[in-house]
């Protein structure tokens, strides 16, 4: 089972250098590795609420967030996951997400997956 | 200035003379001149009117042109290592895409700075030109920045013809260097392309910070660009040189008038009849510059003049005195000779030689015989002894006499000769005041009354010459003296005067000139408005279809175009209409998007007017402020455009490609993506859903992808795939069914999943999604478990072993939404 980390690990490696094969592929690829990233890393958060709480949506998920981590880092999450979803449909008339706006979300998911282990061992 | 744009205005100059009845030959002659700089005007004044030499101006012929190939920048703003994107060259559209920060606008920017070495973006404005100059060195790139633009010209068949321009290390923005280098060729400067000219007045480039600028900049650098592209600067300067000359020419009227008027009072003031002279002649009207230069000159004066006469008077010569006292001895002494032979007559001593010589030839000839005279002596050789004795003696004294009598004539002649009349200016110059005047024409009255006998002409002459010598040196001196103190006076006016001359000639000979160049430019001012009309119609009335085609929606209506108002106060004029009323300013009335619309409408026909050498059009972002139904305009328009020109667009969305592919309207769209490092790519785009598909198939073929990562992606992109189709497929049905944009791309905000996306596709009814999976089954084998999985695995990834089937059913799916 490949965990949060890894994936993104993946993510970040199509955003920053340019592996073979990828050349075509790397910014929705990385979105939608992203996504999963930071889907997986708030499940991880929301179930030490209530277990139940990772089958909610993930609108729902966001929402309980700022009861399991810092309020700011909370609220980032939630930008980074609506512009994930945004690059991973197909929007009227948008061009795909730059390296930029790409890191910056994947900065966001790392931190929540920082704030999960620092929860995990101090508990 | 092209010389095909200006040859076509000295054609419409021309036509319109000769149509002017009004306009006598030699001014036509003039505005023709004018029309062809300095020199042509100059040439036109001088030269006589040559019938038909500027009827020798050819017809207009549209230049050869060029299309870009390529463009490649290297280390320049965005772009980090050498990139380049490849054109079709020849007519056609392209569209480049990418997002903000993509270095697509580095590629725009690239032809421009290339080609004029400046950018509007930091030539216009002093705060972005600073940035611009700190951006123009990309910073992941440690090679000398260098923008390089590859050209084909129509008609050349050497190949291409490449512009390359590279800052040295420390160069700034402006100074970067740029070579041209034909194939095979060595480089040149970019000055043998001839193009300086052009590049100002058909400037092929239009960014979307100038589109705002073109309206809303000062007016007058619309007016100047559209009057540049007319040919009009021509009629413009024209004007400014007559009237440049017309003022010169008046200018040096005035002055010679105005020294006029001086000299004439400063000569009144001078008591001198040649000063009151040249008062007279120097009428304020019409001076007489030939009697002026005769006066100074001193040519025009009579005999009788007093100047003349001084100087009669100054060089008057009494009779020499010693010649006088040589002819009064002489005359005494040949007196004295004659008196000496007093009694003696010359005349019988020669009579009775005669008679006497005359006998003794008879004797001689007849032999001794009696006196035939007497009868009684008798001839013989005493006779003739004595006789000859005699007739020596008679002969001697007969020639002493004739020679005194000789010598006292010739004595009294020259004594005679000494006793002239007065000369006649002595009598004629009563009226100049000279003191000594009357003494010596008494003195010389003296001479005159001379004694006839030859002792008395002596005694006469000895006696007055002395004083007569005496009185006329009196009198010379006197005058010379007169000459001097009246030179005084005139000279510094007669300087004056010769030093105003030339200037007061040189105008008299302009005042033709003068009468010329103001009717050329009288008549030049009277015909500008409507020549100017008649240049910018046919550009006005594309303006007009260009704005028709984009307005789509807008309520304002382009009018009229019209170039007005002159120097500080020129300015485009534009008519507008708001639902079908007139408007005050356009400006007032758009909006932003309208704006530009209205901006693309003025530059694109400026752009593609047929002297331009220029065959392509750069266009950055011109969507940007636009509404979604002014889009659509604008892919017509320049699908239009393209049909004879290369038109390159820039765009930061995908508005613009949507539009073309929906409108099935021929363009190539290439992808300009940025990664880190300032790593860009340039792809080929033909639309999203077979992008996706073809990333998908790409990382299924590819052995190094990780697996999780295969797993977790592959499906995404298939789901993108079906959804792109999706969207692609409800704009097209809906719109082509007469629904409003912005009613559809609500529609499409309001349902981003892909199972009402699909419904909206397959049913035009949102609400069917039930059915989704049944239809998909029946479009293509698998296409139920295709949406399924690629919308579930979107989320989660899906087992590898499914992904083959997955990519094989969303591909056929999307073939089939296409239909």
């Amino acid at each position: 089972m490949t965990t949060a980390t890894d994936l993104l690990g993946h993510a970040r490696g199509l955003v920053s250098e340019v592996t073979p094969g990828t050349n075509a592929v790397w910014s929705r690829a990385a979105a939608l590795l992203g996504r999963m990233a930071l889907e997986e890393a708030v499940r991880a958060h929301v179930a030490t609420l209530d277990d139940s709480l990772t089958e909610a949506s993930m609108r729902a998920q966001l929402l309980c967030l700022p009861h399991c981590v810092e309020p700011a880092l909370a609220a980032r999450a939630s930008v980074a996951w609506v512009g994930l979803s945004r690059a991973c449909h197909a929007h009227p008339y948008e061009l795909a997400p730059t390296g930029a706006e790409l890191r910056w979300w994947l900065e966001v998911v790392d931190l929540l997956q920082q704030a999960g282990r620092r929860g995990a061992s101090g508990r | 200035m092209t010389a095909t744009a200006e040859e076509t205005l000295v054609g419409a100059v021309l036509a319109r003379l000769e149509a002017d009845a009004t306009v006598p030959d030699d001014v036509q002659h003039v505005v023709l001149g004018a029309l062809f700089g300095d020199d042509g005007l100059a040439q036109a004044l001088d030269a006589p009117a040559d019938e038909g030499a500027a009827r020798g101006v050819k017809a207009a012929a549209e230049p050869v042109g060029a299309y870009l190939s390529r463009i490649t920048a290297r280390a320049f703003r965005g772009v980090g290592e050498r990139r380049s994107l490849k054109l079709k060259p020849g007519p056609g559209l392209t569209v480049v895409a990418g997002r903000n920060g993509s270095g697509k606008s580095s590629f725009a920017e690239a032809v421009e700075v290339a080609l004029t070495g400046a950018n509007l973006r930091w030539s216009g404005r002093a705060v972005q030109g600073a940035k611009w100059q700190e951006g123009l060195r990309n910073l992941h790139c440690a090679d000398d920045p260098q923008v390089e633009v590859e050209l084909l010209v129509e008609g050349e068949a050497r190949g291409t013809t490449v512009v390359q321009r590279t800052w040295a290390e420390g160069a700034g923005a402006e100074e970067g260097v740029a070579v041209v280098r034909h194939a095979g060729q060595p480089t040149q400067e970019l000055s043998c392309l001839g193009w300086d000219d052009a590049l100002r007045t058909f400037r092929p480039f239009l960014s979307y910070n100038e589109l705002g600028d073109l309206l809303t900049g000062r007016p007058s650098e619309l007016h100047d660009a559209l009057a540049s592209i007319l040919g009009l600067e021509v009629i413009t300067d024209a004007r400014t040189r007559l009237a440049d000359a017309r003022k010169a020419m008046g200018a040096r009227a005035r002055d010679v008038r105005s020294a006029a008027v001086d000299l004439r009072r400063r000569a009144l003031g001078v008591q001198d009849e040649r000063a009151s002279s040249a008062a007279a002649l120097l009428q304020p009207k019409s001076p007489d510059l030939a009697a002026v230069r005769a006066l100074i000159a001193g040519t025009e004066q009579s005999d009788e003049s007093v100047q003349r006469r001084l100087e009669v008077l100054c060089h008057l010569a009494p009779p020499d005195l010693g010649k006088v006292d040589g002819v009064a001895t002489e005359l005494r002494a040949a007196d004295a000779a004659v008196e000496s032979l007093a009694g003696t007559d010359a005349a019988r001593s020669a009579a009775l030689a005669d008679l006497l010589t005359t006998a003794l030839a008879h004797v001689a000839e007849h032999g001794d015989e009696r006196c035939p005279v007497c009868g009684q002596a008798s001839l013989d050789d005493a006779w003739r002894t004595d006789t000859e004795a005699a007739v020596s003696r008679l002969t001697g004294e007969a020639e002493a006499v004739r020679k005194a009598q000789r010598r006292r004539q010739i004595a009294l002649r020259e004594a005679r000769s000494l006793v002239v009349d007065p000369p006649a200016v002595l009598r004629q110059a009563p009226d100049l005041g000279l003191e000594h005047l009357h003494a010596a024409l008494a003195a010389w009255t003296a001479l005159v009354l001379a004694p006839h006998d030859a002792v008395g002409l002596a005694d006469h002459l000895e006696a007055t010459a002395v004083d007569l010598g005496d009185a006329v040196g009196t009198l010379t001196a006197e005058a010379a003296d007169l000459l001097a103190r009246r030179e005084d006076v005139w000279r510094p006016l007669a300087l004056a005067l010769a030093a105003w001359l030339p200037g007061a000639e040189d105008v008299a000979a302009e005042a033709e000139h003068l009468r010329l160049v103001t009717a050329a430019e009288t008549w030049l001012k009277k015909s500008e408005a409507a020549l100017r009309e008649e240049r910018l119609a046919p550009l006005a009335q594309e303006a007009a279809q260009i704005w028709e085609a984009l307005r789509q929606e807008s309520n304002v209506q382009l009018g009229a175009v019209a170039l007005t108002g002159s120097a500080s106060m020129r300015r485009v004029r534009l008519g507008v209409e708001v639902d079908g009323a007139e408007a005050s300013s356009a400006l007032a009335v758009m909006s932003q998007g309208e704006l530009h619309a209205l901006a693309l409408s003025l530059f694109l026909p400026r752009a593609t007017v047929p002297g331009s050498p220029f065959r392509f059009i750069v266009i950055d972002d011109p969507v940007q402020a636009m509404d979604p139904a002014k889009v659509d305009g604008l892919a017509r328009v320049l699908a239009r455009v393209a049909g004879q020109r290369q038109v390159v667009v820039f765009t930061h969305d995908d508005r613009l490609p949507e539009a073309l592919r929906r409108l099935q309207l021929p363009a190539e769209v290439l992808q300009v993506e940025r990664r880190a490092g300032s790593a860009v790519t340039v792809r080929r785009v033909d639309d999203h859903a077979d992008r996706y598909l073809s990333d998908a198939q790409c990382l299924m073929r590819e052995a190094r992808v990780v697996t999780e990562v295969r797993r977790r992606v592959v499906p995404g992109l298939c789901r993108l795939a079906i959804d792109a189709a999706c969207v692609d497929a409800v704009r097209r049905t809906r719109l082509a069914a007469g629904a409003r944009h912005v009613d559809v791309e609500a529609l499409l905000a309001e349902q981003p999943k892909l199972y009402p996306r699909l419904a909206l596709a397959l049913f035009d009814d949102v609400d069917r999604t039930g059915d989704v999976r049944s239809r998909a089954n029946g479009l293509v084998r698998g296409g139920a478990d295709a949406v399924t999985l690629s919308n579930k695995g979107a989320h989660d990834g899906i087992g590898d072993g499914a992904l083959e089937n997955l990519v094989r059913a969303s591909t056929g799916l999307v073939e089939a939404l296409r239909r």
